[in-house]
């Protein structure tokens, strides 16, 4: 897995999530889920605690999902007048399985995706095979790589207003202005930076890191296609 | 996918950068927020009122793209920040994964199109307030089929609707508005030239 071309991973996930959205099959769903398990688990240097930390809010959403499929279905008005109480019970069963399967395939479909793949790859490739504009790639490049450091200054800035005293929650005033007055003094320092190095959109490039595009990665973008057929 | 590309060469290096780091800021500030509503949504889950209690605070989610249009004001702000919040929260670990892409896009364009109708002129409480609403109102019709909503009870639905649209307006008008009010006062975003304001 981590060594497929990162666009045509993404689109590939995406096609089958549409597949999904479209659909009203909880087996299909699981299958999805149980096979992005097994993709994920089978890929080289995921690490487990990461993957088992990550599932868990995912799990708590998708019996969140059941929950309300179980109580709130819409009763299906065909039969409704033709069935009695049970057949509302089963068809909020159903429902139930339904949506909360739902979100554990996204769910697991999404980690696919992100613990097999390399930020940086993922932007260059975007940029290699889906032509987005330099410009954009490098920018998105630079900001991802700004996430630890924004992470930090996070905890940073709470703790400096705990140990005032202060009263926060999550996204006062008080947490957000200084991070995003951060954000526009790094992103101005970012662009001077880039563009005194000679960083110029428009100029032809090379590649540092050419992002393969082989005969697998079609492959594995066309199989969900026929699967969905 | 379309590409973006062409649209933005008006758009400055530093104009684009301030976009993706905003977004990482947000995304970071987000994940508290998940975090507080998955622990809500877990407490009310055995009533079946887990997938309405993220509704109170669904328009956190699209705070990013007004406040961008806030600083930036041309065509397509709200939209490609929309899309590179979505690449980098695939990355970042988003529970739809690579379908945030669309549901994003949809979320843009719905503030796009409010942006777009006073020609890029007009960032009053109001008007972010209507370009959240139309967001929300974008992303509710992608849950239609992404989050399988035509599964439940229009009651039900309906309420979901009514609390997005309320928080939606709250948080991308009132909140992101304020936000950005308080950083001109700072003088630090001069460069990013908000006229008129």
């Amino acid at each position: 897995m981590g060594s497929l071309n990162p666009s045509c991973k993404f689109l590939a996930i995406l096609l089958v999530g549409l597949v999904i959205s479209l659909t009203y099959e909880t087996r299909t769903n699981l299958a999805v889920c149980v096979l992005a398990i097994f993709l994920t688990l089978t890929a080289r240097g995921v690490d487990l605690k990461k993957f088992a930390l990550a599932l868990g809010p995912f799990i708590l959403a998708a019996f969140g999902f059941f929950m309300t499929g179980y109580f709130f279905a819409d009763s299906g008005r065909e039969y409704a007048g033709s069935f009695g109480q049970s057949h509302i019970t089963v068809a909020s069963m159903d429902t139930a399985w339904l949506l909360g399967s739902r979100v554990l395939a996204f769910g697991s479909l999404a980690l696919l995706f992100a613990l097999t793949t390399q930020p940086e790859a993922f932007f260059q490739s975007l940029r290699q095979q889906l032509k987005l504009s330099p410009k954009l790639a490098y920018s998105l490049i630079a900001a991802y790589h700004f996430l630890p450091v924004v992470r930090s200054e996070y905890e940073l800035v709470r703790a400096a207003t705990v140990i005032r005293g202060v009263k926060v929650w999550p996204f006062s005033r008080k947490i957000m202005i200084p991070m995003l007055l951060r954000a526009f003094r790094r992103s101005e320092c970012l662009a001077m930076a880039m563009e005194s190095r000679g960083f110029n959109p428009a100029a032809p490039r090379g590649q540092a890191t050419v992002i393969p595009l082989r005969l697998r990665d079609a492959l594995f973008m066309f199989l969900p296609l026929l699967a969905a057929l | 996918m379309s590409n973006p590309s062409n649209a933005f060469k008006s758009w400055k290096l530093r104009e684009v950068i301030l976009v993706g780091i905003v977004s990482v800021a947000f995304g970071v500030i987000y994940l508290a927020a998940v975090y507080l509503g998955i622990f809500f949504s877990t407490l009310v889950s055995p009533l079946g009122l887990a997938v309405m209690a993220n509704e109170p605070i669904y328009g956190i989610w699209f705070m990013a793209s007004t406040f961008i249009a806030y600083f930036v004001r041309k065509p397509g702000a709200a939209v490609l920040t929309e899309v590179l919040a979505a690449l980098l929260e695939v990355l970042m670990g988003n529970m739809y994964g690579p379908l945030v892409l669309v549901s994003g896009t949809i979320q843009g364009l719905g503030a796009e199109l409010v942006f777009m109708a006073t020609s890029y002129k007009n960032y009053s409480l109001k008007v972010m307030a209507l370009a959240g609403m139309a967001s929300g109102l974008g992303s509710f019709f992608i849950d239609f089929f992404i989050s399988g909503y035509t599964k439940i009870a229009i009651g039900y639905l309906a309420i979901m609707l009514v609390m997005r649209l309320i928080s939606s307006a709250f948080f991308c008008g009132y909140v992101s508005r304020s936000l950005a009010l308080g950083l001109e006062k700072t003088g630090l975003t001069k460069a990013y030239q908000v006229r008129g304001a």
